[in-house]
């Protein structure tokens, strides 16, 4: 590898696990700060697409959490389900017909354009998106509703944990996965208030802002060609776009099933390449205005994009491999450690721990789906697939 | 959307297509009003400003747009293509590397090729240093004849001296032996003159106061008696000083002798002056001639380790000029390099094959000649790293063949 990869490497790194860190403990309270007792009214819109007999229990808990019953609604959005999961989720609002109401679309939209159909319909001033697999924590509405302490902040996203941390080892490897990813990964963003990727398993939206950037959201389209997947990092970017602030709160959290095998999981790394390398490009427009710290990290995961496949491929023709996977290693290593030792994850219970040995497969996992998928995902952008999950009912925790 | 109301409305009342168990798991509810869960379409203001944006985008560039999509499809498809070609290509000629013993790979050397180069440039300077080395030991073994000549004459100095002084002491010491032996005859005969004379003197002293007094001898008479008397007496007189001679002489020849006879010994005798010169001559060339032969120790072992150099010099000359990349540079020779885990498929008189697609359609393009000695560098073929390996050298009946980047000593796959 020649030098300006290296730094560049380097600089990813800093801006990850050393600038967001910094600015994180400098801010203290600051960094996050709350507003109790207000009690504004939330919808939860869940899109539902194939979730079968699961959709049923999902609303029942969502019904279930810690919120004034005559200010929470669900909405349920069925995006032309071909097996059963209409059904259940009928089934499901007939126990709550005044605070339950499935709609189905006309026709398979994606998930996008189910979220808009549901957010004309509601009334309440927080939409709250939840994704149909997903468990949500009793705690997590009023965490992120607390969170909306100014007109400006107009989105609030939740934490995800694994809720299947302990199935196999590709779950615990994701287990770790998603640490990073929400704890590290983001702090830069999250300390410029500017996070440009808020999980559609739990995110608080103002209803007001929606209604605003509905005709966007509606016209989703690169070239004249719809793009349905990645709508949460879409929205989320469209927030940020129109100058509202975006924030994400690591006290509301939910529960998510991650894929346990590996065509699931490199599906699911798929829908997330194309989302990436779609919204980055896109996003090139308007990165420019955000902080010039969060817009060279919105540039760096662009480039890095790019180069780190080439970086692989470099390797494997110069028959260096593995060594590169012993350099993995040797950082996997260390970020287990990091991971092992989090207070955050100290506080979980057991079954959502793993031991961070887990976390070196991705020694492997990694280089291999960014040279396959990185490509394979930027050259089928105009896949119009859901490419959900597919797997079966979840068990509240 | 709205047009299509018929397909809309079936759409939405449409049952779910899953197999359902039973319509009322949870009995006691009230069954679902699916005519609540039709889908409201976007408000008016909504679909105008969407229709407002696609207009405004599609207006712009509609047909670029659509050529470009179909474009990026077509490419796409043809990068996909090629990477997952690429893909299966890669890790099928890795697995064919990881197990083929066959494969070579064809190296024409020139003797302007750099390995030539460093190899002649090698030779050069080992055979410099070689000839530097055999320099030196002719010089040495000059050096070693010179000290040789001087041991030589160093020895032949100190035996002459040692015979010329015991030459010197035997003749001293005879000639001690006849003084001393004269000195004991001069005793005796000094004696009986002594004893001679005075009683002779006393007579004739006697003799000539009695003829004075009887007058029977005149004055002259007398005193020429008494002359002959002091006559005698000076006789003796001059005869004790003989005898001093004598014994003076014996003293220093016996000094002489004893101090030559000191000058051989090792230890310190009692030297007389001259003697003590002759010893320092003798001590200077004794620790000359030490010297000398110590440089001869030195010379010897020198010249002993120039000559293990020169040997090992020799041998590496001789490898490098054995190196099968100079001779096959020398006599424009084909050559291939050989990894020794493929060493084993290539016999001598065997075929040698080129393929066109990696490692099908496979002919026959020369014959395997002869392994050549020496260890080569051999680069894997595929993934470039470095192997261990021989030379072999190969007649092409197809010279094209020895621009592949790799050749087999058998047909791959039998194909």
């Amino acid at each position: 590898m020649t030098f300006p990869v290296f730094l560049f490497i380097l600089l990813i790194f800093a801006n990850r696990y050393i600038f967001g860190w910094w600015i994180r403990i400098s801010r203290g309270d600051r960094f996050d700060e709350k507003k109790s007792g207000w009690e504004p009214t939330v919808t939860v819109v869940v899109p539902l697409f194939n979730e079968g007999k699961s959709i049923f229990d999902t609303i029942l808990s969502l019904l279930a959490l810690d919120y004034p019953a005559e200010k929470l609604s669900v909405t349920v959005v069925d995006d032309c389900s071909t097996d059963d999961s209409y059904f259940w989720a009928c089934e499901a609002a007939a126990l709550a017909p005044d605070r339950v109401t499935v709609l189905k679309n006309p026709h398979n939209m994606g998930k996008r354009r189910g979220i808009n159909h549901a957010v004309r319909e509601a009334s309440s001033e927080i939409i709250l998106s939840v994704d149909s697999d997903t468990i949500v924590d009793a705690q997590a509405i009023r965490e992120l509703v607390a969170r909306f302490t100014a007109p400006d902040i107009a989105a609030v996203g939740g934490r995800v944990h694994v809720l299947n941390a302990n199935d196999n080892w590709l779950s615990k490897l994701q287990t770790i996965k998603y640490f990073f990813g929400q704890e590290w990964v983001k702090n830069l963003e999250r300390s410029m208030q500017s996070v440009m990727c808020l999980s559609g398993c739990l995110t608080a939206y103002r209803r007001s802002v929606l209604i605003e950037l509905e005709p966007i959201l509606e016209n989703r389209n690169v070239m004249g060609v719809e793009i349905k997947y990645g709508e949460d990092r879409f929205l989320t970017r469209q927030i940020v776009k129109a100058g509202y602030r975006t924030l994400m709160c690591m006290d509301a959290f939910c529960y998510t099933k991650a894929p346990t095998t590996l065509t699931g999981y490199f599906n699911q790394q798929l829908r997330w390449k194309r989302s990436n390398v779609i919204d980055l490009i896109c996003g090139l427009s308007h990165a420019w205005r955000l902080h010039p710290l969060v817009c060279l990290h919105y540039l760096s995961m662009l480039l890095l994009l790019g180069v780190y496949p080439f970086v692989i491929i470099e390797h494997v023709a110069r028959g260096q491999f593995f060594g590169l996977v012993q350099f993995h290693l040797v950082v996997l290593g260390l970020l287990g450690f990091l991971y092992y030792f989090s207070p955050s994850v100290r506080r979980l219970e057991p079954q959502y721990r793993v031991h961070p040995i887990w976390f070196l497969p991705m020694a492997v996992l990694m280089p291999v789906a960014y040279v396959i998928l990185t490509p394979l995902g930027a050259l089928t952008l105009d896949s119009s697939s859901w490419e959900t999950r597919g797997h079966g009912a979840v068990v509240r925790p | 959307m709205r047009s299509s109301g018929g397909r809309l409305i079936s759409l939405l009342t449409a049952r779910p297509t899953g197999r359902v168990e039973s319509t009322e798991p949870y009995p006691g509810l009230r069954p679902v009003d699916l005519d609540k869960t039709i889908a409201t379409p976007p408000p008016e203001h909504v679909l105008a400003a969407a229709d407002a944006l696609v207009k405004k985008r599609s207006r712009a560039k509609p047909q670029l747009n659509k050529w470009l999509v179909s474009v990026y499809r077509t490419l796409g498809f043809a990068i996909l293509t090629v990477i997952v070609l690429g893909l299966v290509t890669y890790i099928g000629t890795s697995i064919f590397y990881l197990v083929s013993t066959s494969w070579v790979t064809p190296a024409v050397i020139s003797p302007t090729d750099e390995h030539v180069l460093g190899l002649a440039s090698k030779l050069a300077e080992q055979s410099s240093q070689r000839d530097k080395l055999a320099g030196d030991r002719a010089l040495l073994v000059a050096n070693l004849a010179d000290v040789d000549r001087i041991i030589a004459m160093d020895e032949k100095f100190a035996e002459r001296f040692r015979r010329a002084v015991n030459a010197d002491i035997a003749d001293r010491r005879a000639e001690l032996q006849k003084l001393r032996s004269l000195a004991g005859e001069f005793l005796g005969a000094r004696g009986e003159i002594n004893r001679s004379n005075r009683a002779f003197a006393g007579h004739s002293r006697l003799r000539n106061e009695q003829l004075k007094q009887a007058g029977l001898i005149d004055e002259d008479g007398y005193l020429s008696g008494n002359y002959q008397v002091s006559q005698m007496a000076s006789a003796n007189l001059q005869l004790a000083e003989r005898a001093v001679d004598l014994d003076a002489k014996t003293t220093i020849l016996a000094r002489e002798a004893e101090a030559l006879s000191a000058t051989l010994d090792t230890g310190d005798g009692a030297l007389s002056y001259d003697a003590l010169r002759v010893r320092q001559e003798y001590e200077r060339a004794r620790l000359e001639l030490e010297k000398a032969r110590d440089t001869r120790t030195a010379f010897v072992e020198s010249l002993a380790a120039a000559d293990r150099s020169i040997e090992r010099y020799d041998r590496i000359v001789k490898s490098i000029q054995g190196s099968p990349l100079l001779a096959a540079a020398e006599g424009k020779v084909t050559v291939v390099m050989v990894p020794y885990e493929n060493l084993g498929t290539v016999k001598p008189g065997g075929g040698l094959y080129a393929c066109a697609l990696g490692f099908f359609a496979c002919h026959r393009v020369g014959k395997i000649v002869t392994v050549m000695p020496g260890e080569m560098e051999v680069r894997d073929p595929h993934n470039g790293k470095p192997m261990r390996g021989q030379a072999v050298q190969v007649e092409l009946s197809d010279a094209s063949a020895a621009g592949e980047s790799v050749l087999f000593a058998r047909k791959p796959l039998f194909l």
